[in-house]
């Protein structure tokens, strides 16, 4: 019984996982035609996309608006979870719910919204109409995880630092801030995330000059066949997982700083 | 640390705190001479905590006024106040070093470097960890951090400090050790201090005069001695202390005063600690003061039984029914001298006038 | 008659507020202050627009209600509105089929293991979606690895047909949606109480009859909250049924795509978009309703 239980584990992992580590093996075969398995092994593929400019630029830009995604997401998400996490003011459930109602809504509806909207203010095929198109779809988790971070932090620290002498605003400064940093940084990789990979709204208002590297890629699915593909969804893979161990190394830090604030039994002298 | 400084007064009148319903502090008035160790003990809920964090400034009362060393502060922001704090868990910063825990207060300040310095290894030597400046917070056990958390609070020299059951997250006997650290350094250094606990044996170690709390009104105030043989109402005298509590009427009888329960209970009241109460009252006297009236030394005497006796070491207790169902516990040394009545044992037990209180 | 006095019955006004009071409302105000900025940027930038689609959809150029009309009328766009809920439908049973047993499973690991198991699964759920979908372009197309390999092994003579149709839609779908029915799934079966089962089981109950009477009602919350959840995404998925679908797994993102970007009817877009945005609301407030949000929230 423990035998089908293990087998059919391991066969819907494969289901879940394998897709993608078909591509890795396949990212290693020849440039000019995409195999599975590839008859002979070499970089070609990753050599082509380093030397090819269009790829390289959309990486580029898809790093622009990412970088800059999470700068504005981070900030906005953080001054939000703090006043919705500290503050106790009428409606504050309401505002909570509809703050998060980006990751609710189908992006295609929110992909349009943009569209229309932006066709007006001629932000369409620029990389702040997809920067700020972003910056609404990421803050949700932003505010989720900095929400979080906050919920666990021991409130005496910033008591004690205040009757210390020192302001609300230095204790924020030299106490919270430092304290929750780790939920900052996970929150702040997250939210590049979200904008590194998004496609369905660069699909709406990319343009000829702001092509990001999903847009890229869905132009070349959808248009022609790129045998470099595999080689940039490994890239692609690896960058995901090199972003999330470290927001997952940051989170596990930070929950052992807290574990250890509460105090531990007083034993010998 | 150079010379003791003298403490300031803290004077609080007439705090009242509300949430919603709930009355956490009702009418608290109290004063903190310069220099002494007030306690506010109390079970959980009696607004001892709530009290502190007023003085503090972290909650801000509804109706009131705090003031320390004669200036009103009830509007004055915490970090604006020039208190010293320990709280139960310490709240060390985790993320500096001990050293730089110590100095997190002078530095707020402003203090020159070579300052810093000296007072922060000055605080460290008055709490008997030299040593440890480098070191982070996690790395010490509880008791050093507890030091730790004192030395932080002392080092800029307030003129009064406030602890928040600072000592309840150790172990008994660490407790105990602290206990008297913390009252020999406050001695010395002559700060005012108030402290809160739930733990009476604490408050009667550590304190000048206890403030007994209980669901945001204070019940009764005095040194550890006036609570103790002298409470002013049952839950003073339950709460400090072990006490039997009988309940019975006081009735004139010819021309003495008589204490009357249950069926044919009789015991001999002096005029004196009646109070000239008359109807239903409560006995209350204290185990130890209960004493083997074989011989009939003591002025009054009552007969009873052995129920049980039961071995604790350095006492043995015992306890004893009365005529009419009463029992009483009495508790004795544990001394090679004293007799020890067996269950089932009728005996004699008297008290003087003096240890028995009506209340 | 003197204003204040016990004699008018009017009584002298008290000082506004306490210093208490006062505080506390500077410290709300101040808080709030902090969410202001997103909440402006969230009006702007996405009430805003969303709303303007709503009028598009009814006031171009007057009122009228004939773009819903033409969606339920016109044969061709119905079909897709009926499409788009059977993909779904279809979803949801596959990933309660794999789900709730592989959540059950991980459940019951060894800690060291269903450790692992929960992190690969997350990991899953991380991956770039254009990616995931690719990679099954590349195993389902005719020539694709799954068909050169079984041809090659002569399982098959000519290539079956897993793309561009209902079954390759349905597989990318699951393969995507899965973790959002085994994490929750998984934290309901780790939060079960076990001596339950083990109870029944010491009354005389078999396994069967255990599963049937305990185990599946307990855990019933936890399907409902989890297929509802990859229900609603599932109506508004757009990438896959466009890369692994064929003309008639167009559902209704893809219509919407399609009416803005070759058709340019956009009165008719806006209003397939109200229809799509009405449809999940509705949903959400029928899972708030019975789930409550709290595991919307949790969940990132």
């Amino acid at each position: 019984m423990k035998v089908f239980a293990a087998i059919f584990c391991v066969l819907l992992l494969l289901f879940l996982l394998a897709p993608v580590l078909v591509l890795i093996p396949m990212s290693l075969g020849s440039a000019k035609m995409a195999e599975f398995p590839p008859r002979t092994l070499s970089l070609d593929q990753y050599r082509a996309f380093f030397h090819s400019r269009p790829w390289i630029q959309s990486v580029l830009t898809s790093l622009r608006i990412g970088l800059a995604t999470m700068v504005f997401a981070t900030t906005l998400g953080t001054m939000a979870a703090f006043g919705l996490v500290r503050g106790e003011f009428p409606g504050k459930a309401s505002l909570s719910a509809f703050l998060m109602a980006p990751r609710f809504v189908p992006v295609i509806i929110t992909a349009l919204a943009s569209y229309a909207l932006f066709a007006r203010l001629r932000l369409i095929g620029t990389e702040w109409g997809l920067i700020l198109a972003h910056t609404i779809l990421a803050c949700p988790f932003v505010i989720i995880i900095v929400s979080a971070t906050l919920r666990g932090f021991d409130r005496s620290l910033e008591q004690a630092s205040q009757i210390l002498g020192a302001a609300p605003l230095k204790t924020v400064l030299r106490i919270t801030l430092p304290l929750i940093r780790p939920g900052i940084v996970s929150a702040a990789l997250f939210a590049f995330m979200v904008s590194f990979d998004e496609i369905v709204v660069a699909i709406f208002i990319s343009g000829t000059r702001t092509v990001t590297l999903p847009k890229r890629m869905w132009d070349a699915l959808t248009y022609e066949m790129e045998p470099t593909l595999p080689a940039i969804s490994t890239l692609i893979l690896l960058t995901t997982l090199l972003v999330f161990a470290t927001a997952g190394w940051a989170q596990r830090a930070a929950s052992r700083l807290r574990a250890a604030e509460a105090g531990p039994k007083g034993q010998e002298k | 640390m150079s010379q003791p400084r003298r403490g300031a007064e803290v004077r609080l009148e007439g705090l009242v705190k509300t949430y919603g319903p709930v009355r956490a502090v009702d009418s608290v008035s109290l004063t903190v001479s310069s220099g002494e160790f007030v306690t506010l003990l109390g079970p959980s809920g009696s607004g001892k905590t709530t009290t502190l964090m007023i003085v503090a400034g972290f909650v801000e009362p509804d109706e009131g006024a705090v003031y320390i060393g004669g200036v009103q502060v009830t509007e004055t922001p915490p970090h604006r106040r020039g208190l010293g704090m320990v709280f139960q868990h310490y709240a060390l910063f985790p993320h500096m070093t001990i050293f730089e825990n110590i100095a997190y207060p002078l530095r707020v300040r402003h203090a020159p470097k070579d300052e810093i310095l000296q007072r922060v290894q000055a605080a460290l030597e008055l709490v008997q960890l030299p040593a440890v400046g480098a070191r982070y917070p996690l790395q010490l056990s509880g008791g050093q951090q507890q030091r730790i958390a004192v030395a932080r609070a002392l080092v800029y020299e307030p003129v009064v400090l406030l602890m928040d059951e600072p000592l309840g997250a150790l172990d008994r006997k660490l407790r105990e050790q602290m206990q008297v650290e913390l009252r020999s350094l406050q001695q010395n250094l002559g700060i005012s201090t108030l402290y809160v606990t739930h733990d009476q044996e604490e408050a009667m170690t550590l304190s000048d005069r206890v403030v007994v709390m209980r669901a945001g009104r204070i019940e009764q105030v005095g040194t550890p001695e006036d609570l103790y043989e002298r409470p002013q109402n049952h839950f003073v005298a339950d709460f400090i202390g072990a006490s039997n509590c009988l309940e019975g009427e006081l009735r004139t009888q010819g021309d003495r005063l008589v204490f009357a329960a249950g069926e044919g209970l009789r015991l001999p009241v002096a005029p004196l600690q009646a109070k000239a109460k008359h109807g239903r009252v409560r006995l209350i006297i204290r185990p130890e003061r209960i004493r083997w009236a074989e011989d009939g030394s003591t002025e009054v005497t009552a007969a009873g039984v052995v129920v049980s006796s039961t071995y604790l070491g350095e006492r043995v207790r015992y306890v004893v029914r009365l005529q009419g169902e009463q029992t009483l516990v009495v508790t004795h040394p544990n001394l090679e001298s004293s007799a020890r009545p067996r269950e089932g044992t009728a005996v004699r037990i008297g008290w003087n006038y003096a240890d028995a209180i009506i209340l | 008659m003197l204003l204040f006095s016990e004699e008018s019955g009017v009584a002298p006004p008290a000082r506004l507020l306490t210093h208490a009071q006062r505080v506390a409302r500077r410290r709300a105000l101040g808080y709030f202050y902090l969410v202001l900025p997103l909440l402006a940027v969230m009006l702007g930038l996405f009430v805003f627009p969303i709303l303007q689609i709503l009028a598009k959809s009814i006031f171009e150029p007057s009122f009228t209600l004939a773009n819903y009309a033409r969606a339920f009328r016109d044969p061709i766009y119905l079909r897709v509105l009926l499409i788009t809920v059977k993909i779904s439908l279809l979803t949801t049973l596959g990933c309660l089929a794999l789900g709730y047993p592989m959540a059950y499973l991980m459940a019951e690991a060894p800690p060291r293991i269903r450790g692992i198991l929960v992190a690969l699964v997350a990991l899953s759920l991380f991956m770039s979606l254009l990616v995931k979908n690719y990679a099954w372009t590349v195993l389902l197309q005719d020539t694709g690895v799954i068909n050169t390999f079984l041809l090659r092994w002569g399982v098959i003579h000519k290539p079956l047909h897993l793309m561009y149709n209902l079954f390759g839609v349905l597989v990318g779908m699951t393969q995507m949606l899965l973790p959002f029915m085994i994490l929750p799934l998984f934290s309901v079966f780790s939060g079960m109480d076990r001596t339950l089962r083990r109870a029944s089981r010491s009354l005389g109950a078999g396994s069967l009859r255990t599963f049937l009477h305990v185990t599946l009602p307990l855990t019933l919350p936890g399907v409902g909250a989890g297929a509802l959840l990859v229900f609603i995404v599932s109506l508004g998925y757009f990438i896959t049924p466009a890369l692994l679908g064929g003309s008639s797994e167009m559902m209704l993102s893809n219509l919407i795509e399609n009416q803005v970007h070759q058709t340019l009817n956009w009165p008719f877009a806006s209003a397939l978009a109200t229809l799509l945005l009405s449809f999940t609301t509705g949903s959400y407030l029928v899972y708030h309703r019975f789930f409550g949000s709290e595991k919307l929230w949790e969940r990132v």
